[in-house]
């Protein structure tokens, strides 16, 4: 019963706020973003080389005779026994785990912890996702390292992270209905409109109550913020504005995201925009010359 | 083009709010529409008088409400 839960979500879909509403569960310690599934998975890590050769730990200890199932569940064992640490540390019984990297491992890190551990997945509309995803490389610089592939891929930025949001949350709401036990799933749009029920009912799956204060105690914390999003930590309310933010884009791009982020909205329940409208050339130089008009006219 | 024609226009095109939309209502300064539905809004106009708006005639004093909207539209064209 005291197992750990392990939080999947796509960068920037809300699961810093979900941490904190974890953390402040009174059975719940999860801790700023440790990254030890993450880095466990990196150690797990198995190349093929000449032909098909493998290459990595679990490969390596096999030559000694270490099954495979040994070195995950040894790992798995490490990884898990620092969270487990953690949450004695804080007087609680259970530990959660979130990491921005943990989607990007996650066939990993689910062979790894199997059902050692419940999850909790975590989803947004992709296409605000992608604008959020794109806020996030403006501060920081640089891609964080899941969508390295997808922007190799497609270099339009708002394009590659809409196609890589759309294939992970595919697979990841995939995985959970075939995932031996109920997974909840929380969706951003929802939990930010009513934190304490969405909270709730995924507890409930998990087999835990919530008291009417969770939101206002997680909301009410400003120590140990760590890593994670950082304009989660400066507000003391549910910020419901960053839902729909999407709709600031141009209807056009939307309707280009739209195509890329489709299958990942429909398997989310979400409406998907639109296709995208066939312009004539000339139609299409026309639209952009009133563009300019208006923007002449505005500066 | 008729007033019942451009207010169906901005409310099932353009998704003005028809509880708000009146013939003084400010569409773009008000915050009703935003620019995207200005380019919408002008290829519409362009299509409804048959000619091409000229760069000084973008203005909101124009195009900011169903008024002057359709007071541009009768000067320009087949209104």
């Amino acid at each position: 019963m005291n197992r750990g839960l392990v939080v999947f979500g796509f960068p920037r879909s809300g699961t810093t706020l979900v941490r904190r509403l974890i953390d402040a569960h009174p059975r719940f310690a999860c801790p700023p973003e440790t990254g030890v599934f993450a880095g466990a998975a990196r150690m797990l890590q198995t190349e093929r080389i000449d032909g098909g050769v493998r290459v990595g730990i679990e490969a390596g200890l096999g030559l000694i005779g270490v099954p495979s199932s040994d070195v995950r569940a040894r790992v798995a064992d490490l990884a898990m026994g620092f969270l487990a640490d953690h949450a004695a540390s804080q007087g609680k019984p259970r530990w959660a785990e979130k990491h921005p990297y943990d989607v990007f491992h996650r066939e990993a890190i689910t062979g790894m912890l199997g059902d050692r551990v419940r999850y909790l997945i975590v989803v947004r509309h992709g296409l605000d996702v992608a604008l959020s995803c794109r806020d996030l490389v403006q501060v920081t610089g640089r891609y964080l390292d899941g969508l390295g592939d997808a922007i190799r891929r497609d270099p339009r930025p708002l394009h590659a992270m809409a196609a890589s949001w759309s294939d992970t949350t595919v697979d990841l709401l995939a995985w959970a209905k075939r995932h031996s036990e109920a997974v909840p799933v929380v969706r951003y749009e929802d939990l930010v409109a009513d934190p304490l029920a969405v909270v709730r009912a995924a507890f409930s799956v998990l087999g835990e109550d919530v008291d009417d204060g969770l939101v206002d105690r997680a909301l009410a914390t400003t120590g140990a913020v760590g890593l994670g999003d950082w304009r989660t930590w400066s507000r003391a309310t549910v910020d419901a504005t960053s839902a729909g933010k999407h709709r600031t884009l141009a209807p056009d791009l939307v309707a280009e995201l739209g195509v890329l982020a489709g299958p990942g909205l429909e398997a989310a329940g979400y409406d998907r925009p639109g296709p995208p409208r066939e312009l004539s050339p000339e139609a299409a130089l026309r639209r952009h010359q009133l563009a300019m008009m208006w923007q002449a006219r505005k500066a | 083009m008729t007033r019942e024609t451009l207010m169906a226009y901005l409310i099932g095109d353009l998704g003005a709010d028809p509880s708000r939309l009146q013939d003084d209502t400010p569409l773009f300064s008000g915050g009703m529409l935003d620019s995207f539905r200005m380019i919408d809004l002008m290829t519409f106009i362009e299509g409804a008088t048959g000619r091409q708006m000229d760069p000084v005639d973008v203005t909101l004093d124009n195009l900011d409400n169903m008024t002057s909207i359709l007071a541009y539209v009768a000067r320009k064209g087949r209104g």
